[in-house]
């Protein structure tokens, strides 16, 4: 800075403004916190801390992230340093000029930025609500995280935030909560996702009480085991088969004219061990223009032999077949000499035999019965025939056309099951798309074959007068996938006395209230989502999704909602579907500074299409966010691009300590 | 910029080989009379020429197929050149003559890890059909990806499986084209957006459908009839080897298939109108025209500088003209602004990172932005058009999340142009870094670069502040909150935070130009993680119909070479250059006050 002989009068003013405010402890306090080293050292510190969030999220999960970054008091406290830092720095520049505009109105705007962040998260919030077309009016959303709330005999109403996630209760550290006008303490000892129903019948003494059937279906092919317990005269006297069919608990059914169920459709088994030497008979329709043939054989396995039917090069337009085994040996033929006799691929002493049994030139089915339309060889098909000892079959390669997932399809199944006149005996009938199947009477621990795929029906009890006792408990090892659907996340918890005796234990599904007991003093606990209550209701009175051209994919997701406050007696009918939400009460002024809830698509659940959730906003620190952002991109453009011109002498005197020197 | 001259001459050796295998055919394919065929493909109707390029680009990973005997060596025809098949052929013979296909390598296989459980020969990309589709071990790894996927626990699927899933969705494309079911070409009489149907599906639905007086318009059975006759003789030519005979029913069949919907059936002209696009290539021709560019700029850096500069201008000017065309073309052709995938997003970062380059360039003529812009364009021009399976061109419906095209337009557009200026920043910082390793020969046009990083990371910046914001503005709208610190945003933000230190600490007197110019090089990788990162390698979050797989092993090579860059010319400026005296690092803030005064 030698080359610096006269200051400008504007740079000498400020020099002397510096001068003054030395003295003052404030005004060293906002140089201080205004600092440029300080403004660089907060913004590489941040991007290093959010950088090192996103990974910690692809490698854990967005709440651990949340929990040690985004989310945690250092980091909030971080972005207030630089809102802080923010501010000081524009104070330096005081008193502003023209040429300050751009600078203070980004300063200004990253401000306003961050404190309508810090209103919108202490007096706005963000819940969502599931809505159903089939179902009544919603008046309360949920949050994402979790309470217990608490009544205790003493009259004490409470609500305690439970962290399920990342610090969940566990033996070794659980949850012990002192209750308010009690000498009772609350033990939560283990968090699951994994309750299951436990529903046990037990039969009743009461000679009113309806009658029950416990059942169980086995599915051996996938190793799955799925309870089922009807009552008759009761909301459990239907069992829904995960959506593939419904089992049913009727007062009496025909149990005079039992109904064989038709024998199964062939299902591929694994091979047997040892093969023995009883010829297998199999056939092949091969077509020339298909790559595969169509395969039909007596014996569990194919016999892995190929047959192509391929035009002969040379003149004449004979066809000739190629014959390949699994092992990869192969020969071609002529079909003339295939259509006469049985031949094999290694000659004499080959035990595996094949020829053409039929010839069609030109393939057609006609009447269900193959025929062919002429003799000319538009089509050509032939039938061949193999046989040989079993023992010579190579073991079963299940094709991909196999690997549809082994689930009976939704045809229209119905099971429905009622006492029988016997005791311990169950009659039951089997329908398929409204046709009567099988019907036929089954004793208690007896098997009930269903015909849907390899699922069968074991009969565990059947009560003339049942009792039913809804239970959870926590499912051991791994849920079957069939189950997974219908898990549910759970705390348990019991009671301390006083005298350090405990009550016992219960499990509280989420969602659900459980009365938990010590002695003779009892509480009240409930465990699930935190919800808000409102002071309106939403109903859902339409939801599309439309799809892509020919395809399944949705293109949009359309929610009508019709909202009613009974206290303002207000109605209003809007929709929200992709990129447009819907509003509450939705007037302009409300819109426009956020007192107002927004209702955004968030999910759907493809299996029941009257379902949608939306994401609920409602955010007061709104207007502050837009003007904010208004002033940052201001800002930044006034500075790089509408500023005066400055002289060298201006452009290197910016940093105003040593212009004063 | 030894480069330069091999890639010319891989493009001449390029556009040889395309004319060879035109030559090598009798008659060739009318593939203008076979674009004007619609199918039914990816929720959209296109044309056949674009459905069978598609396809083999997912089923082979390419846009011709070599043939390859069974043991890798290509098939050669008789003048000893590798035989190339057009996606047309593959596809029509995958339709209408499949025998043999099975035993062709035609399905592509790059991941090692499954090539080795299969026990198949590592060094080649394409099998046949037969080869994987008798797998045990791909049964076994489908079933385990089916069963994970039943339990709704996607996010535990190993690569191996997800790769195992990928192939077979690619065994069950060539049985669907064996099989006739891909090509959905029976137009939809009843409504605009209905399902098509395959060929041989044509009368079953034509049934189907009500024979009410209203509909009977509509149960066109006769012109049905007609269709399938036609088609039938068609095929008949394609497997006569009739090619001839087939080229003149090809508008025969398309004009029975139209009248089955004439009102729902895509007009010619809109389906001639892609087929062009799609053989123009105007983005490769962008790259070569730049390629000359920056050619006719070099070789007049000392000599007939006028004359050289006004030809850069002028091919500057016929590429950008290239890049508007193909640009203007993709947007007629989707409805919807260009920038809806990593495809795009490249392609879009050439175009405006040359125009930035340019406006720049207009206002300062000192052929830096060229000397940055042109070659970053070609680079970026080049990767989209030589990766077609990590950068897909195809043209694809939207997903939902993104219809709409306003703040697609805004959003969007901004964040990527402002990618676009960073582009254009780092490499001027390749040539002011450089510059910097001789030291003070060239302090004087150092101080210029300089001072242009500044011009250049101004704009970048701007652009990102905006379009991070705006991105906020509309997830408040779309997913109900302004900002959820979603990775894709974060990322955005970090990128910012960067750039916004590289300035301030020049303000503070961290350091000056040279600063500058490794902050210009060094934060474009945190450009490259947002941009490339988030979606290929994080995977994670609400931007993820962005997401994507592939390309990871260049990308880390470019980083690495980027570092070692950085690190390189730090270490040698320690020891010989601008950071020998601390005092040194100061002088370019005042050659850069003077430029710009």
């Amino acid at each position: 800075m030698t080359a610096h002989p006269k200051p400008s009068p504007e740079a000498l003013r400020r020099a002397e403004i510096r001068q003054q405010r030395k003295s003052s402890t404030f005004w060293t306090a906002v140089y201080l916190l205004g600092s440029l080293n300080l403004a660089v050292i907060l913004l590489i510190t941040i991007a290093g801390a959010i950088a090192f969030a996103t990974i910690m999220e692809s490698k854990f999960d967005s709440k651990v992230a949340g929990y040690y970054i985004y989310n945690a008091a250092w980091f909030n406290f971080w972005l207030m340093g630089l809102a802080l830092n923010l501010l000081c720095a524009a104070l330096t520049r005081w008193p502003w000029q023209r040429k300050h505009l751009g600078f203070v109105v980004t300063h200004a705007g990253i401000i306003l930025l961050l404190s309508g962040a810090v209103i919108g998260k202490t007096l706005g919030f963000e819940a969502f609500v599931t809505l159903d077309k089939t179902k009544p009016p919603e008046s309360r959303l949920f949050m994402r995280d979790n309470v217990l709330t608490i009544a205790t005999s003493g009259g004490v109403h409470g609500e305690m935030p439970i962290d399920t996630d990342l610090r969940p209760p566990t033996e070794k550290h659980p949850l012990t909560l002192p209750l308010e006008n009690s000498a009772l303490r609350l033990v939560v000892d283990r968090v699951t996702d994994n309750l299951v129903p436990d529903d046990q019948l037990a039969a009743s003494a009461d000679s009113i009480a309806p009658a029950g059937v416990a059942l169980h279906f086995v599915n051996a092919g996938m190793g799955q085991n799925v309870p089922a317990t009807l009552m008759f005269n009761d909301d459990a006297s239907t069992f829904d088969f995960f959506g593939m069919a419904r089992v049913q608990m009727v007062a009496s059914l025909d149990e005079a004219h039992p109904i064989a169920l038709p024998p199964p459709a062939p299902v591929p088994t694994p091979p047997r061990a040892a093969r023995d030497a009883t010829p297998f008979h199999e056939t092949q329709m091969v077509f020339e223009k298909a790559l595969q043939g169509i395969l039909d054989t007596d014996s569990d396995a194919y016999s892995g032999y190929g047959f192509k039917l391929v035009p002969a090069t040379g003149a004449g337009g004979d066809l000739q077949v190629v014959v390949a085994n699994s092992a990869g040996t192969s020969r071609t033929w002529s079909l003339h000499d295939l259509q006469s006799k049985w031949e094999s691929l290694a000659g004499d002493g080959d035990p595996v035999l094949f020829r053409v049994a039929k010839y069609w030139p030109d393939f057609e089915v006609k009447g269900g019965q193959p025929v062919s339309l002429s003799d000319q060889p538009r089509n050509p098909v032939i039938l061949v025939q193999i046989t040989g000892p079993s023992k010579l079959l190579p073991p079963a390669v299940s094709k991909p056309a196999d690997q549809a997932p082994p689930l009976p399809v939704a045809q229209g199944l119905i099971m429905r099951v009622a006492l029988a006149k016997e005791p311990g005996r169950l009659v039951y009938e089997l329908e398929r798309a409204g046709k009567i199947e099988g019907r036929g009477t089954v004793a208690q621990g007896e098997s009930i074959h269903l015909g849907w795929s390899k699922w069968e029906a074991k009969v565990d009890d059947v009560l003339a007068h049942a009792e039913l006792h809804r239970e959870v408990k926590e499912a051991v090892g791994k849920v079957p996938p069939m189950l997974a659907a219908q898990t549910r996340p759970g705390i348990r918890a019991h009671l301390l006395a006083p005298d350090g005796s405990s009550g016992p234990v219960e499990w509280i599904p989420g969602g659900s209230f459980r009365e938990i007991f010590a002695g003779n003093d009892f509480a009240q606990v409930g465990f699930g989502q935190r919800t808000i209550p409102l002071s309106f209701r939403i109903t859902l009175l339409n939801f599309e999704v439309p799809r892509d051209e020919g395809t399944d994919t949705p293109s949009n997701f359309i929610s009508t909602l019709r909202f009613d406050d009974p206290t303002t007696g207000r109605t209003r009918q809007d929709q929200a579907f992709m990129n447009s939400p819907a509003m509450f009460p939705g007037d302009f002024w409300r819109s426009l500074l956020g007192w107002n809830y927004k209702f955004s698509q968030a999910n759907w659940n493809p299996q029941n299409l009257n379902e949608t959730t939306l994401q609920v906003l409602y955010d007061p620190g709104w207007p502050l966010k837009w003007t904010g952002s208004i002033g940052i991109c201001c800002g930044i453009a006034l500075m790089f691009y509408f500023m005066p011109k400055r002289s060298p002498q201006e452009r290197s005197g910016r940093e105003e300590p040593e212009a004063a020197k | 910029m030894r480069l330069i001259p091999s890639i010319l001459i891989l493009s001449a050796a390029w556009l040889v080989a395309q004319s060879s295998l035109v030559r090598a055919e009798a008659v060739p394919l009318d593939t203008n009379a076979l674009a004007t065929l619609a199918v039914q493909d990816h929720g959209r109707k296109k044309p056949f020429t674009t459905f069978a390029r598609e396809i083999l680009l997912t089923m082979s990973g390419t846009s011709s197929l070599p043939l390859e005997n069974a043991d890798g060596t290509p098939v050669l025809d008789d003048d000893k050149n590798p035989i190339k098949l057009t996606p047309e052929q593959v596809m029509l013979d995958l339709w209408f003559k499949p025998e043999g296909w099975d035993e062709k390598p035609a399905i592509m296989l790059n991941f090692l890890a499954l090539k080795k459980q299969f026990g198949l020969p590592e060094d080649r990309k394409l099998f046949t059909y037969k080869e994987l589709v008798s797998q045990p071990a791909l049964m076994d790894l489908l079933d385990q990806a089916q069963k994970l996927r039943q339990a709704d626990k996607v996010d535990s699927l190993t690569s191996i499986q997800k790769e195992a899933e990928h192939l077979g969705e690619r065994l069950r494309l060539f049985q669907d084209c064996v099989n006739g079911q891909k090509q959905m070409i029976v137009p939809n009489p009843t409504t605009e957006g209905g399902r098509w149907s395959a060929i041989q599906d044509v009368s079953a639905n034509f049934k189907m459908w009500p024979a009410t007086k209203e509909d009977a318009r509509l149960n066109n059975g006769p012109v049905a009839d007609d269709a399938v006759q036609k088609f039938t003789a068609w095929e008949g030519a394609y497997r006569a080897d009739n090619v001839a005979q087939f080229n003149t029913m090809t508008p025969q069949v398309v004009e029975t298939l139209r009248l089955l919907a004439p009102q729902f059936y895509p007009a010619t002209t809109t389906l001639q109108f892609e087929h062009h696009y799609m053989t123009l290539h105007p983005f490769r021709w962008a790259w070569i025209v730049y390629l000359f560019a920056i050619l006719a700029l070099l070789l007049t850096a000392i000599w007939a500088r006028k004359i050289g500069y006004r030809l850069t201008w002028t091919l500057v000017l016929v590429g950008l003209g290239f890049e508007v065309y193909g640009l203007a073309c993709r947007v007629i052709i989707s409805g919807r602004p260009p920038v809806t995938n990593m495809y795009e997003t490249v392609i879009w970062v050439s175009f405006v990172g040359m125009v930035f380059a340019s406006i720049l360039e207009a206002v300062y003529r000192k052929r830096y932005f060229f000397y940055a812009g042109i070659p970053a364009s070609v680079l970026t021009l080049i990767i989209a058009d030589s990766q077609p399976t990590i950068l897909d061109a195809s043209i694809n419906p939207l997903t939902a999340v993104l219809r709409n095209n306003m703040w697609l337009t805004i959003h969007v557009l901004t964040i990527v142009s402002s990618y676009a200026a960073f582009v254009l920043t780092a490499a001027l910082g390749h040539i002011a870094l450089t510059m910097s390793l001789w030291g003070k020969r060239y302090a004087k046009p150092m101080a210029e670069v300089q001072f242009f990083i500044y011009r250049a990371m101004q704009i970048g910046v701007l652009l990102l502040a905006a379009g991070t914001i705006l991105g906020g503005v509309w997830a408040n709208y779309s997913w109900g909150r302004f900002w959820g610190w979603d990775p894709k945003e974060t990322w955005a933000l970090v990128t910012l935070l960067c750039y916004l230190a590289v300035l301030h600490g020049r303000l503070a007197g961290w350091w000056g130009g040279f600063g500058l110019a490794i902050g210009a090089v060094a934060c474009l990788l945190s450009v490259v993680m947002s941009w490339y990162g988030v979606n290929f390698v994080l995977g994670k979050g609400l931007h993820s119909y962005g997401f994507g797989t592939g390309g990871f092993s260049y990308v880390a090579v470019f980083a690495g070479f980027e570092v070692a860059f950085v690190a390189f010319v730090l270490a040698w400026n320690r020891k010989y250059g601008v950071l020998r005296k601390p005092s040194a690092a100061r002088p370019s803030g005042k050659a850069l006050a003077s430029t710009s005064a």
